[in-house]
């Protein structure tokens, strides 16, 4: 991150190199409130992917176990 | 004081929602984050919610950190593309430019927190402050990578994507106009 000197003519400007604005007292509660929102939002997309994923193997099953081949070897099977 | 790689490896092992560790790296950076946003975006009022972008970006990341340079390195490149990618969303929009002193002063008007700055000191930020806000755009953005980030003078072209010798142009023109009007303030 550093360059030679003699590619400067005119030298870095020092106030800058530890320069910062006064701390604000409230930002790391809100840092932690958009972190809550954000966890929050994955955790309930998630729950809606399995949700989701569930619902649908019990829909395939119950399609399977219905197919007419199925029935005929119920029958069969009787 | 922890140093900032333990306080990564605490914050990873930390269960999720407990930002005890992630918390104190906050706190140690948030100044450096927030007068960074600040600058490169010129405007106060979007420095708050960049800085906190900044933050919950390096939150969920931090696996991806992996000490192969120091904390405050990692989170200022994350700094510098969220805020110039920040500026160029901001180019393709139209907007209404206030400038009202009030608006912009509010967030120092509400830190009522007892600090041991001196009036010497705020003086001098409000000077520097000043002084920057008054460089264009062109010239302030590389000054402020190049002076207060330490960032090569490659790494800034190539960011920017500005040519290297223009770079170095607006590098020398930015500290040149910031010397003088930081005489005059």
């Amino acid at each position: 991150m550093t360059d030679h000197l003699h590619n400067e003519k005119e030298p870095p400007i020092k106030e800058l190199n530890d320069f910062t604005l006064e701390d604000n007292p409230g930002f790391t509660d809100r840092v932690n409130r958009s972190l809550n929102r954000h966890l929050l939002a994955g955790d309930s997309l998630e729950f809606s992917l399995e949700i989701f994923q569930k619902t649908m193997w019990e829909y395939l099953k119950t399609m399977v176990e219905h197919l007419p081949s199925n029935k005929k070897d119920n029958l069969e099977n009787d | 004081m922890e140093t900032d790689e333990k306080l990564v490896q605490d914050a990873i092992n930390a269960r999720s929602g407990d930002f005890r560790a992630f918390d104190q790296l906050v706190l140690k950076h948030q100044g450096m984050v927030r007068t960074n946003c600040r600058f490169i975006s010129g405007n106060e009022e979007d420095s708050l919610d960049l800085a906190q972008e900044v933050f919950v970006k390096a939150y969920f990341n931090l696996k991806g950190f992996q000490g192969k340079s120091q904390f405050t390195t990692w989170i200022k490149r994350i700094k510098v593309n969220h805020c110039l990618n920040h500026l160029r969303r901001q180019k393709g929009k139209t907007h209404l430019d206030i400038e009202d002193p009030s608006l912009t002063k509010e967030p120092m008007l509400h830190d009522t927190r007892q600090t041991s700055t001196t009036a010497e000191d705020r003086e001098r930020r409000e000077m520097i402050s000043q002084t920057l806000d008054s460089l264009s755009e062109n010239l302030r953005v590389p000054l402020i990578m190049r002076d207060m980030d330490g960032f090569s003078y490659q790494e800034i072209s190539d960011k920017l994507g500005v040519g290297l010798s223009a770079t170095k142009m607006r590098i020398n023109r930015a500290r040149q106009e910031f010397r003088t009007k930081y005489k005059e303030a």
